[in-house]
């Protein structure tokens, strides 16, 4: 697999997974101004800033929940 | 008795969040006999920021609003505190900025010119809410295991606990509360990146064993 073709793997995971917000649910991203599920749906699709922000976030999850820190004690990692 | 300055901006939903759940923090300094100065809405401006930091030298600085790598915002996005313009007036001051990305150059410069302690987010920070608790942001489910934490770090500073010490106990909040959305299969779930990425972007500039106290 190239690296496009990864990173489009990971942005239609990252949209799978952003697909299950609920609509009530609303993020502020400071200075950005707030964002409903499909607000943030269409920041990924269009790689903005945002987007990308949320892509970069998500990747980061991933890497931990791998690590599992979420499964452990208290601790901070 | 110690003095602490706290901004509250507000104009839309984001500083509405900020400015309801930082009245905790002022409820519970009040309780302990400090004195706050509670610079809210409008008088949330350059001129009172700095003519208060001036007159009532507070020994902790909390910061709410928007924010980026050089400037805090006050009321409708005015800077109040600007990299190069005014940061030597916190200098000797502990400063928690909940506030976006301004560990980056303002925190930094903050620490250069003489504050203690400056702690803050090196990224943007993020939270959701709920859309159906916006006119009672105090019981949003949501909010609070975002705010929470925040608020720990300057509860833990009134309480006297060091600058790192803060900060950890903020990083452990949200950790806590990622494995408590993890273990009971909550349906907010998707917020756990988030959360994840305000306790890695948290960071504590300065001395970090510093403590705040009383001139």
């Amino acid at each position: 697999m190239n690296i496009e073709e990864k990173q489009k793997e990971i942005k239609a995971l990252v949209t799978a997974r952003l697909a299950t917000i609920p609509s009530d649910a609303i993020l502020s991203v400071g200075s950005h101004g707030e964002f409903t599920r499909d607000q943030i749906l269409t920041e990924v699709e269009n790689e903005t800033e945002i987007g990308k922000k949320m892509i970069e976030m998500h990747i980061r999850y991933l890497q931990k929940l791998k690590e599992g820190i979420f499964y452990a004690n208290t601790t901070h990692h | 008795m110690l003095t602490l300055l706290i901004t509250r901006p507000l104009y839309e939903h984001t500083t509405h969040y900020l400015a309801h759940w930082s009245k905790k923090i002022i409820d519970f300094a009040k309780a302990k006999g400090h004195q706050v100065i509670d610079v809210k809405e409008k008088r949330v401006n350059r001129k009172t920021f700095e003519s208060m930091l001036r007159k009532m030298n507070p020994a902790l600085v909390l910061l709410n609003g928007h924010g980026e790598a050089e400037m805090v915002y006050g009321q409708n996005n005015e800077p109040i505190l600007i990299a190069g313009e005014n940061e030597d007036l916190l200098a000797d001051r502990t400063v928690y900025a909940l506030s976006c990305k301004s560990t980056q150059i303002v925190g930094r410069k903050s620490i250069e010119n003489g504050a203690k302690t400056y702690i803050g987010y090196k990224e943007d920070y993020v939270f959701y809410w709920h859309s159906q608790y916006a006119a009672k942001p105090l019981d949003d489910p949501r909010a609070r295991l975002f705010l929470e934490p925040s608020n720990l770090i300057s509860l833990s500073l009134l309480k006297g606990h060091t600058a790192q010490e803060a900060c950890e106990k903020s990083k452990e909040a949200i950790l806590r509360n990622i494995q408590y959305l993890t273990a009971t299969n909550s349906p907010d779930q998707f917020m756990i990146p988030d959360l994840l990425w305000n306790m890695e972007n948290l960071e504590c500039l300065g001395e970090q064993n510093s403590r705040v106290t009383s001139y």
